[in-house]
Formats: structure tokens, C-alpha cells, sequence
């Protein structure tokens, strides 16, 4: 009996402990379901967060992908505005640039649906507001209240500015339409500042160097100029130096010319008397073969028939030589003009200068033309060409005797050259030395201008041509020009 | 300790000794949680302890038996709500560093609470397994009775032999674990 209500009591006990444990199983059970319903709320909120952070990085990023873009300051900005604006869900943004006193607006954000009048008025309401000026630059966002019962959606403007210059900024105004502003959207904001000025610096810096390049590729264009001038001075200089030279090459046939033109007026003076001879007599009735024949030879006629002619031809001569020189002078001081440069085949040119001067050659030279096809070079065809007739010419007269011509061509990476040989009579050092002197001529007074070397050299200088001289006594000379290719085009 | 561990604890004793056995022992021990054990739940450690003290006391048992005597009885139930695809079978030892490296880890993640012991694996053969047993709790009989459930449970025949015990005063606890038959 005892034993069985013990039992009866163990077991109620137990009971008891099992409806406790089963009380205690289901306040866990709650517990759990607490538990369970909080962490989906946090885990929903850390989603929720996530994905605002994940707008920001994206914002951000954006952000400084335009920053290293190579955009203008102004394109710099109305983008950066944009995105602001799209970032803080507003409708409008305002791009400021204030100069001194004077602000502009340079960029706005505009509802799709609006015609801008309302942005434009809001715009004209934000001094009342803002102080949009350039002293007035923080290093931060500002937030000022908004309030006006035109726009009642607009609570807040954000708005920051950054400085170019002392008297110059650039603002950024963001009207803001929620009630509560985050914090944490300003720190996204500040750092979106924080680049901004990076990028800005960036783009005033790169601005500064393309002012300084400019500068220095005007003073470099300025040297070339005064260099350019300086050649062309150079050469006036020597032109100058040598004015005596001119004049007496000029003088000489102007003397001959001068005093053939004295004769020919004393022999007009005794055609005249002739002439009046021979009528009068007519008149007289006394005119008779034997007067005229007399007459004839008192007054020289045969003779001054005979001398005109010849005073003539030496006086065309001697204009001719004139006019000659002045050309050569002219080629000399206008030296060439890139700007007329053409593509020229020197082969061709070679040929035409041989042709011409080839007439002067005689039987016993020997022309000996190695050229093969040459790369065409930019150049003056007519000048070139009178360059290879001097130096043919030259080459001739250097070999009274006769010789041989010979023409032949080296090749180099960026040039060619041409090598113009003769086996005559060489030059001394002396006569080297002053080849390209203008005036100065080994030939007696009359027969060369001793301008030919010189507008050579000259024109070879204006083509970017090398040249160079070697020649032995009674062995020979070599004149080699050597022809940049052009590395361009 | 949780919860489950409790709760088969009532079941054993009952099991061996009676409903008004454990009732009495509850009784005098008079632990705070009154004896009403949920599988939910964690209590601790010294009312495992104090309960199991008092029962030798009484039945005259050495509590190294004892905890083997439990643990050998417990590892089935374990077993059973071990979590699904861990079941016990072809080799013992696999199934031991199953219990390291998957059991006890997932056991861990739904109990943040739960201590549980740590194995290294020291060395194996196809009959032998040396194994260091670590835990602040130093059950290190109990833990000798889990694995011989295991044995029972894999019909494999297993011997403990404590070759280094923490409770002796040895720097660790080193267990062999020997296939027998
Ligand atoms: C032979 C296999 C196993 C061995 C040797 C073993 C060993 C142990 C030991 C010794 C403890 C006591 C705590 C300690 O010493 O710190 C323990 C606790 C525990 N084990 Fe195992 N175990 C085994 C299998 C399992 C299985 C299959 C499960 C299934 C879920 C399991 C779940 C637990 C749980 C829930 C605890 C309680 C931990 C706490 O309350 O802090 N064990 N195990």
C-alpha cells in the first residue's frame, strides 16, 4: 500500500516536473521565435543598409569616375550635379559661378515636367536663403532650412562650394525634399566634395601647363623666326659686305655700255651730216657718184655701218650680264621658300641640267651617270636645277683640257647623296675656304659672276642639303650633296 | 550542460533504479532547477555532478563507473539525434573523428552555449586509435563510455585504455582506443 502511494506521489511529482519542463520548453520556444523574429528584422534592416551602401559606392564611384574623366571643369560639374541630385532624390540642383560679386548660373536640374520657370523661380529665392558668394566657402556641405509656400515639397538645401581663385568659386545647391536628413548622406556628400576639389585642382593645374606650353611653343616658334631672320640678316650682311663687288661687276658693263653709247651718238651726228650732204647736192643739181663716194669716205660711212652693228651686240651683251647678275642677287636674298616646295624627282632634274649644260661640252669629256632611281625629296624643281647646271658648268670649266663627269649616289638610312666629280685642275685650300663667298670668282673679271657658288649654296641650305667639298690640285674636285628623306608623311 | 543530456540522465536512472529511486534523489539533492529538464534547455554542470555524487553515494558506486555506465547508455540516443547523413557506420574510428570534425561542430552551431570536447587524433592503425580528449570538463570516463556505446552500437567490441589522464596529475588526457575480437 505504502509503496503504491509513493509511487502515485513519484508520479504526480513527475508530472508536475514534466508540465514544468514543458512551461519552461515553450517559453523557450518563444524565446526562439523572438529571437528569431528580431534577427529577421536586423537581418532586413542590415539588407536595407547594405543596399543604401551599395547606392552610396555606387554614387561615390560614379562620382570619381567623372572626376578622372577628361572632362571640362564646367562638363566636370553640371555631371557632378546631376548625380548629386539623382542621389539625394531631388528635382532641382544648381550650378553657381560667382566672379567677384557677380554669380551666374551655369548648370541647373530641372523636373522632366517643367518648363524651367519653376526651377528659375526657386533659383531666385535661394539668396534669401544662402549667402552664394566667394567668401563664404566651407570645406563642408551646408545645410540650411528651406520654408516657402511655393515649393512646400522643399525642406532643406544642401549646398557647398569649392574656390578656383581668391574672387572665384563654384557652388553647388541641392534642394532637399525629405523631412529627416540622414547623416550618414552627408558624409557620402562631404566625400563626394573632398573629390570634386581633387578633380578641380586636377583640371586648374593640367590648365595652368597647357598655358605654360603654349607659352613656350610661342617662344619656341619665336626663335625659329629670329633664327630664320637671323640667316636671312646674315646674308643681307654679306650682301652688304660685298656691294663694292656688285658695283664694279655692274659698273664694267655699264662703262663699255656708256661709252659704245657716246660713239654711236657721234656716229648718229655724222649720219646726220651725211644725210644733209647728200640732199643739199641733190638740190644743186651737183650730186654725182664721185661726191658720194668722197663724201663716203670723208665721213667714215663704211666704217660706222660696220662699228654699229658691233656697238650694238656688246651693248645687249653687257645688259644681258647686268640683268644676270640682279637675277643671281634675287635668288641669293629670297633664298627658297619652303612653303613653295613640291615633290621632286631628282633624277629628272639631273637629266634636264645635263641637257643643258652638255651643249658647252666638247668631244673629249666623258660623262659618266651612275644614278639609279632616287626617293623623290620636297624641293624647288628650277632652283635645284640651276644648282646642277653650276655645278656642271663649273665642273667643265675646271677641266679646260677635258675629263671626265662623274655622277654617282651613296644611300643612308634617312638620306641619299649625290656625289658631282670631276678629274680637272682641283683647288688649293685658300680657294676652298671662300667656295661660298658670293663674288668671289677664280675666273678673270667678265666671265663669271662669282655669284653662282653662293645661290647654289644657298638654295642647298633652303632645301636642308649638306654640302661638301673635296678636291685635290690637278686631281680633281667633289662636290657631295647630301638630301635629308623626309622622316614625316 | 544541455539540456538532453539531463533529460536522458532522468531516463537512465529511472530505467535502472526506478521512478521512486529518482524521485527520492531529487528530492535530497534539490537542485534549482527542481528536476524538470527540457531538451531546450541548459543548466549546469554541478547539478549533473551533484546528482551524480549523491546516486553513487547511495547505490555504492565508483563515479568513473558510473559516468561509464551513462555514457555507454547515452551514445544510442545521441546517435539518434545526431544531425541527419552522420550515422554510425563501417569503421569506428571514422565515425570518432566524424563526431570531432562534424558532429560536435554542428551541435556547436545550434547551441551556442554548448561546451564541446576538442579530439586530436595522435596516431591509427587498423586496430588501434591514439587520441588526446580535451574539454575543461575533464569526463574523460563519460567520453570512455560514449565510445563504448559506439562499440556496442557498431557490434565492434571496444576497450578504452587511459594512458595519460589529466585527473591523475598527467600534463593531458591520452586515450587508446583498441578493437577487440
Ligand atoms: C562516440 C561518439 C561521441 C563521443 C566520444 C562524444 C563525446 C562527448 C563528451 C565527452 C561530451 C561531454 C562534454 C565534454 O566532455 O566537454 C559530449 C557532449 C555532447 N555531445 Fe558528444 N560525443 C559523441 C557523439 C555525439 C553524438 C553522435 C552527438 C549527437 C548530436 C553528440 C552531441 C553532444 C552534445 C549535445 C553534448 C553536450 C554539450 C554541452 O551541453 O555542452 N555527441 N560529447
Amino acid at each position: 500500500m505504502d509503496d503504491k502511494d509513493a509511487l502515485v506521489a513519484a508520479l504526480m511529482k513527475k508530472l508536475t516536473r514534466e508540465k514544468r519542463a514543458r512551461e519552461l520548453a515553450e517559453k523557450q520556444l518563444e524565446q526562439y521565435s523572438l529571437d528569431i523574429y528580431n534577427t529577421n528584422t536586423e537581418l532586413q534592416s542590415s539588407l536595407l543598409k547594405a543596399e543604401r551602401n551599395q547606392t552610396e559606392l555606387k554614387f561615390l564611384n560614379d562620382i570619381s569616375s567623372e572626376i578622372s574623366s577628361d572632362t571640362s571643369i564646367n562638363e566636370l560639374f553640371n555631371k557632378t550635379l546631376s548625380l548629386i541630385s539623382t542621389f539625394m532624390e531631388s528635382k532641382y540642383g544648381y550650378y553657381i559661378h560667382v566672379l567677384d560679386g557677380e554669380k551666374k548660373l551655369s548648370g541647373q536640374i530641372a523636373p522632366p515636367d517643367c518648363d524651367g520657370s519653376h526651377a528659375s523661380a526657386l533659383y531666385r529665392q535661394l539668396s534669401s536663403f544662402l549667402d552664394i558668394d566667394v567668401k563664404n566657402v566651407s570645406h563642408r556641405w551646408l545645410i540650411n532650412v528651406f520654408e516657402h509656400e511655393e515649393f512646400p515639397d522643399i525642406h532643406w538645401l544642401l549646398s557647398t562650394a569649392v574656390s578656383i581663385k581668391e574672387n572665384e568659386a563654384l557652388w553647388l545647391v541641392v534642394p532637399y525634399h525629405q523631412d529627416i536628413l540622414d547623416e550618414e548622406y552627408l558624409y557620402v556628400l562631404d566625400t563626394a566634395r573632398a573629390q570634386l576639389k581633387t578633380g578641380l585642382n586636377r583640371r586648374i593645374n593640367e590648365a595652368k601647363i597647357l598655358t605654360r606650353n603654349r607659352v613656350l611653343q610661342e617662344t619656341i616658334a619665336n626663335l625659329e623666326s629670329a633664327r630664320k631672320q637671323l640667316i636671312q640678316s646674315e646674308k643681307m650682311a654679306s650682301l652688304g659686305q660685298l656691294a663694292a663687288g656688285v658695283a664694279h661687276e655692274i659698273n664694267n658693263p655699264i662703262g663699255f655700255i656708256q661709252s659704245n653709247l657716246q660713239t654711236l651718238k657721234e656716229y648718229t651726228k655724222d649720219l646726220h651730216t651725211y644725210s644733209d650732204k647728200i640732199g643739199s647736192a641733190i638740190a644743186e643739181n651737183t650730186a654725182d657718184d664721185g661726191f658720194h663716194q668722197s663724201l663716203k669716205k670723208k665721213l667714215d660711212i663704211d666704217y660706222i655701218f660696220d662699228d654699229v652693228g658691233d656697238l650694238i651686240d656688246s651693248n645687249l651683251q653687257g645688259i644681258e650680264r647686268v640683268s644676270e647678275i640682279v637675277l643671281g642677287l634675287k635668288t641669293f636674298t629670297h633664298g627658297g621658300n619652303e612653303k613653295e616646295f613640291i615633290s621632286v624627282k631628282i633624277n629628272e632634274v639631273i637629266e634636264q641640267s645635263l641637257k643643258i649644260a652638255w651643249n658647252s661640252i666638247k668631244y673629249d669629256y666623258t660623262l659618266n651617270n651612275e644614278l639609279t632611281e632616287l626617293p623623290a625629296i620636297q624641293g624647288n624643281p628650277g632652283q635645284l636645277q640651276q644648282v646642277f647646271i653650276n655645278l656642271f658648268v663649273n665642273a667643265i670649266q675646271a677641266m679646260p683640257e677635258g675629263g671626265t663627269l662623274s655622277i654617282t649616289e651613296e644611300r643612308l638610312s634617312n638620306a641619299f647623296i649625290i656625289n658631282v666629280t670631276d678629274t680637272g685642275m682641283g683647288m688649293d685650300e685658300k680657294t676652298l675656304n671662300q667656295l661660298f663667298t658670293p663674288f668671289y670668282t677664280t675666273k678673270p673679271v667678265g666671265e663669271g659672276t662669282g655669284l653662282g657658288l653662293s645661290i647654289s649654296y644657298a638654295i642647298l641650305e633652303a632645301h636642308n642639303v649638306e654640302v661638301n667639298v673635296r678636291s685635290e690640285v690637278d686631281k680633281g674636285t667633289t662636290f657631295s650633296l647630301k638630301f635629308l628623306l623626309d622622316s614625316g608623311a | 550542460m544541455k539540456g538532453v543530456v539531463f533529460v536522458q540522465f532522468a531516463d537512465f536512472i529511472e530505467e535502472n533504479f526506478g521512478l521512486l529511486f529518482w524521485d527520492q534523489v531529487l528530492e535530497v539533492v534539490d537542485p534549482p532547477s527542481g528536476g524538470a529538464y527540457t531538451t531546450v534547455g541548459t543548466y549546469p554542470d554541478e547539478e549533473f555532478l551533484s546528482l551524480l555524487s549523491h546516486i553513487c553515494e547511495v547505490k555504492q558506486l565508483d563515479s568513473g563507473d558510473a559516468q561509464v555506465m551513462f555514457g555507454r547508455w547515452l551514445f544510442e540516443k545521441l546517435h539518434a539525434i545526431a544531425p541527419p547523413g552522420n550515422k554510425a557506420q563501417g569503421d569506428p574510428f571514422a565515425f570518432l573523428r566524424r563526431v570531432q570534425d562534424v558532429i560536435h561542430v554542428e551541435v556547436k552551431k545550434l547551441n551556442q552555449d554548448a561546451i564541446l570536447p576538442e579530439f586530436r587524433f595522435i596516431s591509427e592503425t587498423d586496430t588501434c586509435m591514439t587520441m588526446e580528449y580535451i574539454s575543461p570538463r575533464h569526463l574523460n570516463r563519460f567520453c570512455e563510455g560514449l565510445i563504448l556505446g559506439l562499440g556496442d552500437y557498431m557490434s565492434q567490441p571496444l576497450e578504452v585504455v587511459h594512458k595519460q589522464s589529466i585527473l591523475n596529475g598527467d600534463p593531458a588526457s591520452i586515450f587508446d582506443v583498441i578493437k577487440k575480437g
